[in-house]
């Protein structure tokens, strides 16, 4: 797990009160929906807006890239930091 | 509604020429939407039960009309969950699985539909169908606990459908654009994102409209006046991200209390008025308030409230029969009431209803649990996301095992968080399980966890 994925497990630990799990156990490349950490759409709200104020990066469901942006913390990591980038870059 | 001959009633009650919905990104009129129901309908397995898991707005739309024009019942279950779905067709033998594709189906009768793939007939006249017919059945956690079906008839829908209209769209009879963020298989979604476009001059937007910027461009896309009906969890998402968006006329808000301030902060932000919906699956939307202005409720003038017993009971025009509230309601002297609370067995998470002796039931059914108990958390009722949480006696499973078992027939947002293993519970020589103990031992485990 590198430094970005940490920090956005963290957040995500913390937006969704897992208090039984520690960032460091959410497995990168597992799914966070389906199975791993069993989250619902509930939840993905509540990360799209964690995620809206700590990185300013809005989520789309619409997007057919969400859906795999949603499948992993890794994948999700890595498209917060191509948003970023993005951002930064124009 | 437009009553033909015989008591049947039109599936659409509009001006044929409008938009119906927006859907891929197209504008659909009704003829073309009409053209797609009746084909998918001359196509569906001859059953009279259709377990409509459509995930797709517009197509949960069409699917749920060929059902009902093929003289057919849809079966709108409250989850998609694999447990939840084997338990319908055990409850209903004859019912087929009606989707989308995006639904895992068990081993049954099962037709896809889909997005122009069905022969797009000539429809001429508006088809109608028996006012009588039972059109749907919703389920609803019963204070039993097991779900009970709640048949609607056609009658009761449209009709239904045609007094909620009336709370919103009012001087814009010319219609408009409708966006909601709730599905459209549980009963608020039902009447305001599917049946209401039916009966209105309004078009649904069938596309997503889940993430604040969804619902951005949802609303971007759409012609005035809007609506978005939606959830105080969905509000204050959009509260959150601090996106610009454009002007909506209403906002409709039901499934969890609304917080004054917030409904105050989306009044501001989207430039509209909030009305906060107050309804049950029994008998669908009842009253309605403006948070903002006046903390009471008044019932819709179609409905008829007595009270009985010290429980309440409605009834209307449209509705089958006289239903009994689960809540408790105080009156003003003017007709206009409070909410009192709820019947202490239901909890209610993100919008669902659900029984936590049913919830309980399914936890001690399983193999291995000798013990358990699921129940609120000690920040329930705040949010409206809280979570529920178990304490679970077994010596042969795991905590991740149960939880795991208990996902095949318990809504997501039902499921408990956590799951903690506990060596007994700390019942009572009566049985009696007390709030305070509960909370202890949860606080214990968590310390030792």
């Amino acid at each position: 797990m590198n430094h970005e994925e940490h920090r956005l497990a963290a957040l995500i630990v913390d937006v969704l009160n897992l208090e039984d799990i520690r960032p460091e156990d959410i497995e990168p490349t597992e799914p966070l929906f389906d199975g791993g950490l069993n989250l619902d759409s509930i939840d993905a709200l509540e990360i799209a807006v964690a995620v809206a104020q700590s990185y300013g990066v809005h989520l789309r469901a619409e997007d057919e890239e969400t859906k795999s942006v949603f499948a992993t913390l890794r994948s999700l990591s890595e498209y917060i930091e191509r948003q970023v980038s993005l951002r930064q870059a124009s | 509604m437009m009553r033909t001959p015989g008591g049947r009633l039109a599936v659409l009650s509009r001006k044929p020429a409008g938009q119906l919905a927006i859907s891929g990104g197209r504008t659909i009129d009704c003829g073309s939407f009409l053209a797609d129901a009746t084909a998918w309908a001359e196509r569906l397995p001859d059953r009279p039960y259709a377990i409509n898991l459509c995930v797709d707005r517009y197509l949960f739309l069409v699917g749920f009309i060929a059902v009902v024009l093929r003289g057919q019942c849809n079966l709108l279950l409250p989850g998609r969950q694999p447990g939840t779905i084997h338990e319908a067709l055990r409850s209903f033998p004859d019912a087929w699985l009606l989707h989308d594709g995006a639904v895992e189906l068990p081993d049954a009768i099962a037709l896809g539909i889909s997005h122009g793939s069905a022969s797009a007939a000539h429809v001429g006249a508006i088809p109608d169908v028996p006012g009588a017919q039972t059109a749907a059945i919703v389920f609803t956690s019963g204070s039993t606990g097991a779900p009970q079906p709640m048949r609607k008839s056609w009658h009761t829908l449209v009709e239904g459908a045609r007094v909620n209209a009336g709370y919103v769209s009012g001087d814009a009879a010319g219609g408009g654009g409708l966006v909601a963020t709730v599905p459209p298989w549980h009963m608020y979604g039902l009447e305001w994102s599917v049946l209401f476009p039916l009966v209105a001059d309004w078009t649904i937007y069938c596309d997503e409209a889940f993430f604040p910027a969804d619902i951005r461009v949802a609303l971007g896309k759409l012609p005035g006046p809007r609506v978005l009906v939606s959830t105080p969890l969905h509000l204050r998402a959009i509260v959150k991200s601090r996106l610009r968006f454009p002007r909506v006329d209403t906002v409709l808000c039901a499934t969890a209390p609304l917080d004054s301030g917030l409904a105050r902060d989306v009044e501001q932000l989207l430039s509209t008025h909030v009305l906060e919906i107050y309804g049950c699956s029994e008998a669908g939307s009842l009253a309605y308030r403006w948070p903002v202005r006046d903390a009471a409720w008044r019932f819709f003038r179609e409905i008829d409230a007595e009270m009985s017993g010290g429980r309440v009971r409605v009834c209307a025009a449209h509705l089958a029969e006289t239903v009994q509230l689960a809540d408790t309601l105080e009156f003003q002297t003017d007709g206009r009431f409070s909410l009192r609370g709820r019947d202490g067995d239901m909890v209610k998470i993100g919008g669902r209803r659900a029984s936590l002796s049913e919830l309980n039931n399914r936890l001690l059914a399983l193999e291995g649990v000798d013990d358990g108990i699921v129940f609120y958390p000690p920040s329930f009722g705040l949010e409206d996301s809280g979570r529920l949480s178990a304490l679970v006696v077994s010596v042969s499973r795991s905590a991740e095992d149960i939880r795991q078992e208990l996902a095949t027939v318990v809504d997501n947002v039902f499921m408990p968080r956590p799951i903690r293993l506990v060596d007994g519970l700390p019942r009572s020589d009566a049985g009696k399980l007390r709030r305070e103990d509960l909370l202890k031992l949860l606080h214990v485990e968590r310390g030792r966890a």
